[in-house]
């Protein structure tokens, strides 16, 4: 026997969800769509408007070499910097998590390591600009060691490295912060059984804290894997792409082909194609993330 | 009682209603809105002098400015005019023109050029004008061209004097290099970042100088010659002798415009490839600061690139004429002899830069020789300037490591613009 559908819901909860659906809609929904459709127009002078070219340009964007190279700089750029992120937060996370003699000293370095995070990206660039610089202090620090100095963002062997690193100072005291706040939330108690069975400190590492942070650095990498793709500003400023496209990334491709060259149906393209990579990508890690969490379980 | 008194107040707001709308008519002016991003570097009493000087001249003319920094006009003015709101006259760099022209939003200069006042013809280049794909898109205000500036006090220090040629200029390089003391003559901004900078002032300067051409009519490459080569080569030399701060190749390709001002206004280089413009930068940063361009150079020819900021007029714009008439202003001799006088910039009027005191200028002067030259030449609009700066840079940046040749750069490099160019 068929059952309305009044009768298998409270019909009363749509109407109280109906604005959140409509906004949602609105903000998220509705620029999707333009977007798709703008990927598949082009402006027309002559039209006075935009019109249907289908997939001409796709076809454009994926035979052009430089979208292939910021795909694969962009993907460098992401992984290194998931990478430094997670390799510098995790262990300082550890270690403000840590008993420290001094609460109060401890308190200053919590504080001290989120500096980096008020920087502006720009304001970051012109700061790392300058030590990067050949005769800057970096280099002299290093000739001073008797390694020679480094072109760091004229060398296009350096360049990309250089400003992941710059990228990873600037932006893991957020991850620092997640996870030292998914450390504090272990239950003590986890610790103080593995002491009581035997467990050094390591031991409680592997098997308490690295299994109870897992769904957090999950979360971690998806939200840094989300920003660093698409990142733009901190690189742009540093190189604006160079040397020799060494570090020119797929953000940039849209920055230029759609903002300023305005091509706005080309722009759209590059877009739509972005956020297909990242959705494939993004998927494609919850499902394994997922399938080993079950395995493990 | 009651109705008398709402009569009252009928009758006084009927009145009033009247009254604005005879002042409103009295007054009605019309209305042009003039788009620019010269209040820094002109200061904003001189946009505001120009301005009044105009509705003086013109007291049914009410110009309103709106100002917008440089590096967000482009974006800015394209969103406006696409939205229908786009201002009477624009500020416009050749760069951006090709963006607005594909959109059909600039209005074609060529019959308001034709019926132009007499004292306007007798006093504007033609030449300046800017012609694309058959239609005159912008006109400029001034121009630039650019040569090598040097210090003068750093100079004389050395006991050098100025270079009068490009063999000259390495010997002087040569002379101010002090590797100890961490001392370069010259920086050049050969980073990524400043590509629109080296393909202009570096790479297009010294072409010209070697007898090249950079592009046809149509825009298509012409750069993959000899000429070209011998440019590259040249550029090549001064890095590959340590001549270039900060003395390796892969530090140079890390040298930006900011960079190289900065070092040049803290006297820490004496010498830069750039235009008059920079004189007014410097002296910002080092107020006592003495520049002066070197003689002309001349290799096979002695001309220099030509280019400018100028203006455009929107193609939405309900008053052309009048629109005009404020471009004929700005580029009068009052307005020319000002900024000349005051701001150093080679304004866009013949007579005012052929005033003798100009001759005397240690920036101006040379400029005004570099810029008559009969070999010299104008750039014309090109589509996605900022891809073809990109190309030219990145194959440059090849050559200069030495991972190909000269000759394999600019016909890589050549093949790559022309695809930009047909594609745009």
């Amino acid at each position: 026997m068929r059952r309305r559908l009044s009768d298998r819901y409270d019909t009363k909860g749509f109407l109280f969800l109906a604005p959140a659906l409509i906004l949602l809609l609105l903000s998220i929904a509705f620029p999707l769509f333009r977007v798709i459709q703008r990927s598949l127009q082009e402006y027309s002078t002559q039209a006075g408007g935009f019109k249907y070219v289908w997939f001409n340009q796709y076809q454009q964007l994926f035979s052009d070499p430089l979208f292939w190279i910021s795909v694969r700089n962009t993907f460098v750029f992401t992984l290194g910097s998931i990478a430094l992120h997670l390799g510098l937060a995790y262990p300082i996370a550890l270690l403000l998590n840590a008993k420290w003699p001094n609460v109060k000293v401890r308190n200053f370095f919590r504080g001290a390591f989120i500096l980096p995070f008020l920087f502006s990206p720009p304001a970051a660039a012109l700061l790392w600009g300058i030590l990067f610089r050949p005769l800057g202090p970096l280099n002299y620090g290093l000739s001073k060691l008797g390694i020679g100095s480094i072109a760091f963002l004229g060398d296009p062997s350096w360049a990309l490295f250089s400003v992941m690193l710059v990228n990873s100072w600037v932006y893991f005291p957020l991850y620092m912060i997640l996870i030292l706040g998914g450390l504090q939330s272990i239950p003590r108690i986890l610790y103080d059984a593995a002491r009581v069975d035997g467990a050094n400190w390591f031991q409680r590492f592997i098997f308490v804290t690295l299994p109870q942070m897992r769904t957090l650095v999950i979360t971690v990498i998806l939200i840094d894997f989300a920003t660093s793709f698409i990142h733009f500003d901190l690189v742009w400023t540093m190189t604006k792409g160079g040397p020799m496209r060494s570090t020119y990334l797929i953000s940039f491709f849209l920055y230029e082909k759609g903002l300023r060259d305005f091509r706005l149906g080309y722009g759209s393209a590059v877009g739509v194609v972005i956020a297909l990579i990242m959705a494939i990508c993004i998927t494609a890690y919850v499902l394994i993330a997922i399938r080993r969490e079950e395995v493990t379980a | 009682m009651n109705i008398r008194f709402l009569r009252s107040i009928g009758l006084v707001l009927l009145l009033g209603l009247l009254l604005g709308a005879t002042m409103g008519l009295c007054q009605a002016k019309t209305k042009l809105v003039w788009a620019e991003w010269w209040d820094p570097e002109w200061g904003e009493d001189t946009v505001e002098w120009i301005v009044s000087n105009f509705e003086e001249e013109h007291p049914d003319v009410d110009v309103e400015r709106s100002f917008v920094p440089h590096d967000q006009f482009n974006d800015k003015l394209l969103t406006l005019c696409q939205a229908g709101d786009c201002p009477d006259i624009m500020g416009m760099e050749v760069t951006w023109s090709d963006a607005f022209n594909r959109l059909g939003l600039l209005a074609d200069l060529t019959p308001l050029a034709a019926s132009a006042s007499e004292k306007f013809n007798s006093q504007y280049n033609p030449a300046w004008i800017i012609n694309y794909k058959g239609k005159a898109i912008m006109a400029y205000l001034y121009t630039n061209s650019y040569g090598v500036i040097y210090n003068v006090k750093l100079l004389e220090e050395a006991g050098l004097q100025p270079p009068t040629d490009w063999e000259e200029l390495k010997d002087t390089l040569k002379a101010l290099h002090d590797p100890v003391a961490k001392k370069w003559g010259i920086a050049l901004p050969f980073a990524m970042k400043s590509s629109c900078h080296f393909m202009l002032y570096d790479f297009w300067t010294r072409l010209i100088q070697a007898g090249g051409h950079m592009v046809d009519e149509n825009g298509l490459a012409r750069f993959d010659s000899p000429a070209g080569v011998r440019t590259l080569e040249y550029w090549k030399s001064l890095l590959d002798e340590n001549l270039v701060y900060p003395g390796t190749v892969k530090g140079a390709l890390a040298t930006g415009e900011k960079e190289f001002r900065e070092l040049f206004a803290a006297e820490q280089v004496a010498m830069i490839l750039s235009g008059p413009f920079e004189k007014g930068v410097a002296l910002e940063r080092n107020p006592d600061i003495q520049l002066a361009f070197t003689p002309p150079f001349e290799d096979c020819t002695g001309g220099y690139l030509l280019t400018g900021s100028g203006i455009a007029i929107s193609s939405q714009t309900e008053h052309p004429e009048l629109a005009w008439a404020f471009f004929e202003h700005l580029v009068s001799h009052k307005v020319a002899t000002k900024m000349i006088e005051e701001k150093s910039l080679t304004w866009a009027n013949t007579a005012a830069l052929g005033a003798p005191e100009l001759a005397e200028d240690p920036m101006l002067g040379p400029y005004a020789k570099m810029v008559s030259n009969p070999a010299s030449r104008s750039w014309i609009a090109l589509p996605s300037l900022g891809d073809l700066c990109g190309v030219i840079m990145e194959h440059a940046q090849e050559y200069f490591l030495g991972l190909v040749d000269a000759e394999t750069a600019l016909n890589e490099a050549a093949e790559e613009w022309n695809a930009v160019v047909s594609g745009g």
